[in-house]
């Protein structure tokens, strides 16, 4: 269902998931990373109730823990020593900045999933087109031909099984082979067919003037207003990033976690921006279950 | 694709593609110099410097009159690779995505080499979810199909020896390119020996992508490129 957040205009979006990738990047202080990992949750939550993100959050979380465990065996900076480690010092900083290193890389993988959930194919390639049209025509061609090959290749991998080149329990090699039996028929096949498509594409006209494109979408009020909150919070995180505010240093000893006035400010801003989808989610929601309950 | 290549070759000085080629070059090399000074941001600005990398290919098939034929063998030819994993589910890290670049470059030059890759990159993270490792797949799957059009008419690629260590060289070199941004995102203390533990943990995989580009290119490179050299004879996608 297409509604709140992920309704915006595809630029919108992707210009609030380009800033968004931005700060998981850039940003290192504990609490906003904290903050980000949070709303990258919430916002997987918001949109498909975590369905996609249950798929591979284990294997973010073990790519995670390797991160964090990575940073304390191959540093040793830092100047509270825990424990030895086969006589290389271990410091409590390498473990906090592993860690910060491995939420930060965690909330990237988990704004990634929600980027797939707002911004689809169709979406992207939209984005793409008025950019660069004739690289998003051939993906768009491309993407079609995908359903079409894999459907072929099940239909050739049922001949082989029914001429029996596709035993149980071969071995390694065989199965190498009979795989690119396979890939032989599928591309003899789908050429010829390509270039076959490609003149019956000229014998229609392909290439005789400039190609036309419509987009059906337009900036509407609420596009341009979400831009402009945007930009208005984007300069205050990344001016003040740049500046030195929530530039935490773990080495050589923990920063302690005080708040300058500035600071507060900063954070303000970061946390209204990480809260603008959550939150027209939530609108869109309580809007609804409202309408609803006066029926 | 190769045909009208002389025409293209005096199309890149006229249409500024040199001084695209040098500001995209000189870019990449502040942002690397940026980087190495700064020692922070390793991340955002490799993304930056790949982008850049990429760019004058991209420009190049934009301002491109693309035939239909050229376009639509592209486009199927990214479509194949992209699928080529289903047939090899069973295996991991098997997959013949690189050996169907090489050959697409060898029958069709570099630039078709690059695209193909390019888009096989794209057309399958389309599918399976775009992540932090699009770009780099991109930028490693492209620059196969490139530096393998660009050696096609060598004496390397000419013979099945020299084309199975190419395609060894490259399951290396891939691996190490895709364990880059890990690395530098986010090992924050980029040393020698941290490096060197990443990559002797991606051996076995690098070694098997390797091994399987070997087996591949030495066992059907002759069909391959029989398949597409017919493909690109019967419908005069030929050099001149």
């Amino acid at each position: 269902m297409v509604f709140g957040f992920a309704g915006l205009h595809p630029r919108v979006s992707f210009a609030y998931f380009a800033l968004l990738l931005l700060c998981c990047m850039l940003l290192r202080h504990p609490v906003l990373l904290a903050a980000t990992l949070a709303a990258a949750l919430l916002l997987n939550l918001s949109l498909d109730g975590g369905r996609r993100l249950r798929r591979s959050l284990p294997a973010y979380l073990l790519i995670a823990l390797l991160a964090a465990v990575a940073n304390p065996l191959f540093s040793s900076r830092g100047e509270t020593i825990l424990f030895y480690l086969r006589d290389r010092p271990v410091t409590l900083e390498a473990i906090a900045y592993g860690g910060l290193s491995a939420a930060a890389l965690l909330s990237l993988l988990l704004v990634f999933t929600a980027f797939n959930l707002v911004l689809d194919s169709g979406r992207l390639l939209r984005l793409l087109a008025p950019v660069a049209p004739q690289t998003a025509f051939a993906v768009t061609v491309s993407m079609r031909f995908v359903p079409l090959l894999t459907r072929r290749l099940g239909e050739i991998r049922s001949v082989q099984r029914a001429l029996g080149d596709l035993p149980e329990g071969m071995g390694r090699r065989r199965y190498l082979r009979e795989g690119m039996e396979t890939l032989h028929a599928l591309v003899a096949w789908s050429l010829e067919e390509a270039l076959q498509t490609a003149l019956s594409m000229r014998a229609r006209g392909y290439g005789i003037g400039p190609r036309s494109s419509a987009d059906v979408s337009r900036l509407d009020g609420r596009d341009w207003a979400f831009l402009w909150v945007l930009l208005l919070l984007g300069c205050n995180i990344i001016i003040g990033r740049a500046s030195g505010v929530h530039a935490y240093e773990a080495y050589p000893r923990l920063e302690p976690l005080q708040e300058t006035p500035l600071g507060w400010v900063h954070l303000g801003c970061y946390l209204l921006f990480l809260a603008l989808p959550v939150l027209m989610n939530g609108k869109e929601r309580l809007h609804w279950r409202l309408i609803r309950s006066k029926m | 694709m190769p045909k009208r290549s002389a025409e293209r070759s005096s199309s890149l000085h006229s249409s500024g593609m040199g001084g695209v080629y040098a500001l995209c070059l000189l870019g990449a090399l502040a942002l690397m110099g940026l980087a190495m000074w700064r020692r922070e941001l390793y991340l955002p600005l490799s993304l930056a410097m790949i982008a850049l990398a990429m760019l004058p290919f991209f420009i190049r098939f934009e301002r491109r009159k693309l035939r239909a034929e050229e376009l639509l063998l592209v486009a199927m030819l990214g479509a194949i690779a992209a699928v080529s994993r289903i047939p090899f589910v069973a295996l991991p890290s098997v997959q013949p995505v690189s050996f169907i670049v090489i050959m697409a470059a060898l029958v069709f030059g570099a630039e078709s080499g690059f695209l193909v890759g390019a888009i096989a990159a794209i057309v399958s993270n389309l599918f399976l979810g775009q992540g932090p490792w699009t770009p780099w797949q991109m930028f490693s799957w492209g620059m196969i199909g490139f530096t393998a059009g660009l050696l096609r008419h060598t004496r390397l690629m000419g013979s099945a020896w020299g084309r199975a260590a190419f395609g060894f060289a490259w399951g290396f070199l891939f691996g190490w390119v895709m364990n880059l941004w890990g690395l530098l995102g986010f090992i924050g203390d980029l040393s020698w020996p941290a490096i060197a533990a990443s990559y002797a943990a991606s051996f076995p995989f690098d070694l098997a992508h390797a091994l399987s580009n070997v087996f591949f290119l030495m066992l059907f490179s002759g069909i391959w490129l029989r398949i597409l050299g017919r493909a690109k004879r019967k419908y005069g996608l030929l050099d001149p």
